[in-house]
């Protein structure tokens, strides 16, 4: 049987139906605004509390859009602060490395001045050739920082509108049922790309390209449906939103597959498995769930796993994409083997993704065309564009 | 001379050139290997990895090294091999994003070949 088109724009009609225009992709006006009216004011995800997990530890998240780089820090006092990585003496960088730990106390490598875990400047060098320099007044400068979960958020804003618990709404609920303990980080990759943004979100914001792009790869773990992939699900949340996988009426597991299941769950079978939703936790869509918090960050679920991407603009037409995914820890030979056969399960279809991102950004510049289209099981591609120009003419 | 493989594994030793410690070195030995070298790295492996998996047992990762670390490296391989024989038959399909760029920054992690995060 197959589903009723434009069930999703039917329950949205808000979102509209119509074409989308390419300068959202392509004009450095409109960027610049996303910059101010997006990146400057939202709350954004900059990792998890696993990459700092003791007091003193620290990591450097660049933020390129705001031409910054954020210095996030456990304190002494158990607390996670952020600040921007500036020595207040003359701008070098106070944390050098991606990330690390300290004693309590952080000092600049140019000249030596000393801050604490809270930022506080503790020691001006050569103090008395400073005259009239205010440690009170020369702290590193802090940035807005909550944890959700796990998840280190930050808020560029003097003020931000809304605390990130107000911001992510229901969505923190909904995800917060996922039992995030117990998951250690993985995998990680970094791919710097010519691409928009938005043009390197919107594949990962819709399932239906599945059958297509990924004809020899992930198209065998989902159901078609009268010829169409169809989501079991797509809900929004205001700014973010939600798509449910459908797993196929029947899937054989290939050979390296079926080894692998002895020891864990690879993931080809995690997309292919319906999940029984039972009890108090996580409600699953699909067979995978793939959650959207705007404006860029994407976190994923599967039965034993999860993982997360961060879109990171650099200019209108450059985009850094950070993967990151977290299994339960593997203690034998067995479980290692499982996860590196899921983990090449979920990476391969993202290198074919990767691959078109660039000749979209490359092509949408010709100034052939005006509008590009999204339909009804593309909603939260839509989703996301009709968010951010909301933002950017000032109503969201 | 040392010996390559652990006892019992001697069939393996002409497959050698699949250990490799890294993610990226082991993908990069899978899209330059010929689809008949793949096959032939693929079967033997399909065949043999459930004796390396029984071989390793429970042992913790953090102990195996050497010759046993070649061997695990092996069965890694298979994984990133799979993905030739049982997706794309194909050891270069096209339209797929270059690893050289879809950076695996995991293989900086200390001890990312032995499962453990950092």
């Amino acid at each position: 049987m197959s589903t009723a088109p434009c069930r999703f724009m039917d329950r949205y009609p808000e979102e509209g139906r119509g074409p989308i225009p390419v300068e959202r992709y392509t004009s450095q006006e409109y960027f610049d605004l996303e910059r101010e009216r997006v990146f400057r004011r939202k709350w954004l995800n900059v990792g998890r509390v696993e990459q700092a997990p003791n007091p003193g530890d620290y990591f450097v998240a660049d933020l390129k859009i705001l031409d910054t780089s954020l210095l996030v820090i456990r304190g002494k006092d158990g607390e996670y602060r952020a600040f921007h990585n500036m020595c207040s003496h003359r701008g070098a960088p106070v944390a050098w490395d991606a990330e690390g730990s300290c004693r309590g106390y952080l000092a600049c490598r140019f000249h030596g001045w000393v801050y604490d875990t809270t930022g506080k400047l503790v020691q001006i060098t050569d103090a008395e050739n400073f005259p009239g320099v205010n440690p009170a007044e020369n702290g590193l400068t802090p940035v807005h920082c909550a944890i959700w979960k796990g998840f280190v958020f930050v808020n560029l804003a003097d003020r931000p509108e809304q605390t990130l618990l107000e911001y992510l709404g229901p969505v923190a609920d909904e995800i917060g049922r996922f039992d995030f303990d117990g998951y250690t980080p993985a995998f990680s990759y970094r791919i710097d790309e010519q691409v928009n943004w938005k043009t390197l979100q919107e594949a990962q914001l819709e399932g239906w390209h599945l059958p297509y792009l990924h004809e020899k790869t992930l198209a065998r773990a989902v159901k078609i449906d009268g010829n169409q992939y169809r989501h079991t699900a797509i809900e929004l949340h205001g700014l973010h939103g939600v798509l449910g996988s459908p797993p196929p009426d029947a899937f054989t597991p290939p050979p390296t597959a079926l080894l692998a299941s002895r020891f864990g769950t690879g993931t080809v079978q995690a997309f292919g498995t319906k999940v029984e939703n039972a009890g108090e936790g996580y409600r699953f869509r699909g067979s995978f769930d793939f959650w959207h918090i705007f404006p860029n960050f994407f976190v994923g679920l599967l039965n034993g796993l999860f993982f997360t991407f961060n879109i990171w603009p650099v200019a209108v037409d450059r985009s850094v994409w950070e993967i990151k995914g977290y299994y339960p820890p593997v203690r034998t030979a067995g479980e290692l083997f499982a996860r590196e056969y899921s983990k090449i399960g979920l990476r391969d279809p993202m290198m074919e993704d990767c691959f078109t991102h660039e000749l979209i950004c490359a092509q949408l510049k010709s100034g052939a065309k005006n509008h590009i289209f999204f339909q009804d099981e593309e909603m939260l591609a839509r989703h996301l564009s009709n968010g951010v120009d909301r933002c950017v003419r000032g109503l969201a | 001379m040392e010996r390559e493989l652990p006892d019992g594994f001697e069939d393996l030793l002409p497959f050698l050139e699949w250990a490799r410690p890294s993610e990226l070195e082991r993908n990069n030995k899978r899209w330059s290997s010929s689809l008949e070298e793949s096959q032939a790295f693929y079967d033997i492996m399909l065949e043999r990895s459930p004796a390396a998996f029984e071989y390793f047992g429970q042992r913790p990762l953090s102990e195996i090294d050497g010759a046993d670390r070649t061997l695990l490296d092996m069965c890694l391989a298979l994984a990133e091999c799979s993905a030739t024989i049982e997706m794309y038959g194909d050891p270069t399909p096209k339209y797929v994003f270059p690893i050289s760029r879809f950076v695996p920054t995991h293989d900086a992690w200390p001890l990312a070949g032995k499962g453990a995060a950092a």
